[in-house]
């Protein structure tokens, strides 16, 4: 057997305690895909069974790591399901979803999001609710699994030229959701005041600073949210402008977006495209 | 490759939580230890950046997995190498470990085994990192509660033998040594006497606490007198540039880790005023 063959089973039992429970038993069939022989499967099953108590050790430090970063990203849903049930998440997540090469912990928290989502019933009366926190903690992972943003580095010029063609930088993202951030956590903790709170749109961008780790969500109004929205590096802020100015009671200036944008693109949130070309 | 002969002195790894205290409490450390991989996010980068320009730095990897029979990843080599170039430091250095095999990611530091064929891998792997990135790289020390079948080797063997072979350095965790110790029941001092102490540049000082009857590396209590003790005889007998405390979770006041540092700072003073005497002798 090469090294790296007994390498690749070993890593391959190190992660999957079923997999362990059934090599211990002497199923050769658990490591099939690597072609092991009779005496090179017992050779690796003699050291699961002798050093049993040290391996599953190794193993469960390893799962504790991920669950801990799981319970750090996704504080709302964990205190929302309560331990029990965030458990069982948690253990078939890392069950079912083995950690893939260079998977950064932030990516796998991003990828717990889209499992969470897949694998869990939103609750009958609040199912609207539960969709937002979903949403809001699954796209603060997102964002905080985004390896290289791209700081745009190319904030507006004083006066803003009238072809600058704005976009959201890569590394942010915007959402709307029904519920604010503070009646969502209110609610999985179970504080919510009453009267609950009517829903209504809620739009939030979420990113990072340059200098900072942590994810910041920022709410925005409805204008801004939606030049956002249509801000894809190709129209300029006059045609941003027109295209959203039936939204508004209040005709917005191109003085008002200048300032907007001013603000976003000091923080990295939005770049400009070079007049002629594809975003910079 | 020579090693650098600088002393850094005493350091922690730095984590964002940490700015506050080293900015309150200025000269009580030495150096910091960034984790490489956590520099691969820009945010954490700028920061290293900010911190590498008022505290010397060195950088610190996790996930080479230069203990794998397969080449080098080469995007996680050119992250490496994108780390070195913004935040150089006098050597860099990654674990003596398996940490990935044929695309499966443990997310922790698996065991070697202890054979001539790890040494021919690892030489290899730390020769390459050496003339690629043009610095002194050191290999660390790893706790394992078990050790493969097949060894041939014991561990300080392994890890002699490849530095011999590549020139490389030593980033001893004496915690590490210790943990091992007591859970495989050899004496530590033999470790260390098996070991080229002439190539150790840095060493990580930690805590370990027993759960269930196994002694454990935990990064999270107090460095136990023991390990202060390997601390001093390693100092004593080897050119130690940098000691790290490592300390990532059970986080206590910066006041207590200040004061371990200072601890480790007298032990390194001692063996430096003592460096025109005769080194000490081995414990036989």
């Amino acid at each position: 057997m090469s090294l790296l063959i007994y390498q690749a089973a070993l890593a391959r039992t190190y992660l999957d305690a079923n997999l362990r429970t059934a090599v211990r038993a002497g199923d050769q069939s658990a490591l099939a895909e690597f072609d092991l022989s009779p005496d090179e499967f017992r050779n690796i099953q003699q050291l699961i069974c002798d050093r049993a108590q040290e391996i599953d050790l190794f193993a469960t430090t390893l799962q504790r790591k991920r669950v801990e970063r799981l319970s750090l990203a996704y504080k709302l849903l964990r205190g929302h399901l309560g331990p029990n049930r965030w458990k069982l998440l948690c253990d078939r997540y890392c069950a079912q979803v083995t950690v893939q090469a260079f998977m950064t912990p932030e990516q796998d928290c991003a990828r717990f999001g889209a499992f969470a989502k897949e694998n869990l019933d939103p609750p009958a009366e609040h199912a609207d609710r539960f969709e937002d926190l979903l949403i809001f903690e699954g796209t603060k992972a997102e964002v905080d699994a985004v390896l290289l943003p791209q700081w745009s580095g190319n904030a507006p010029s004083d006066p803003l030229p009238a072809e600058a063609r704005p976009y959201l930088a890569p590394h942010a993202r915007l959402r709307v959701l029904r519920y604010l951030p503070q009646v969502l956590a209110d609610w999985a903790n179970g504080a919510l005041p009453r009267p609950v709170p009517e829903s209504a749109p809620v739009h939030l961008i979420f990113f990072r600073r340059a200098n900072g780790a942590d994810v910041k969500v920022m709410q925005i109004g409805r204008w801004l949210a939606a030049l956002l929205d249509r801000a894809d590096g190709r129209a300029t802020l006059p045609e941003l402008v027109e295209q959203i100015a039936s939204l508004s009671r209040q005709r917005m200036t191109l003085q008002d977006v200048w300032k907007s944008m001013t603000a976003l693109a000091s923080t990295g949130i939005i770049a400009f495209s070079r007049p002629q070309g594809e975003p910079s | 490759m020579i090693l650098p002969t600088e002393r850094l002195g005493v350091g922690l790894g730095y984590r964002p939580e940490l700015a506050a205290d080293l900015d309150r409490y200025p000269g009580e450390v030495d150096f910091l230890e960034f984790t490489g991989d956590h520099c691969f996010s820009p945010s954490l980068m700028a920061q290293a950046q900010a911190w590498s320009r008022r505290i010397p730095g060195v950088c610190h990897f996790l996930s080479l997995s230069i203990g794998t029979a397969e080449p080098l990843d080469p995007e996680y080599t050119e992250k490496v190498g994108e780390v070195l170039r913004q935040l150089g430091g006098p050597w860099f250095s990654d674990h003596l470990a398996v940490t990935r095999v044929q695309g499966v990611d443990l997310g922790h530091l698996s065991p070697v085994a202890f054979t001539e064929e790890t040494v021919e891998i690892v030489s290899r792997k730390a020769i390459y990192l050496q003339e690629r990135f043009g610095m002194p790289f050191l290999l660390e020390n790893i706790t394992s509660h078990f050790t493969l079948p097949g060894a041939s080797l014991t561990e300080w063997d392994l890890l002699t033998k490849i530095v011999e072979r590549s020139g490389c350095g030593i980033l001893l965790d004496v915690n590490n040594v210790y943990v091992n110790a007591s859970n495989a029941g050899f004496d530590p001092y033999d470790f260390l006497r098996g070991i080229p102490l002439d190539r150790v540049l840095q060493i990580h000082l930690g805590g370990a606490v027993m759960r269930d009857g196994v002694m454990i590396d935990s990064h999270g209590h107090p460095v136990p007198e023991p390990v202060f003790d390997l601390l001093e005889f390693v100092c004593d007998n080897s050119p130690v540039s940098a000691i790290l405390l490592e300390r990532d979770r059970n986080m206590p006041a910066f006041e207590e880790l200040a004061g371990d540092m200072r601890r480790a700072r007298s032990i390194l003073d001692g063996a430096r005023t003592a460096e025109s005497a005769p080194a000490k002798a081995l414990p036989a």
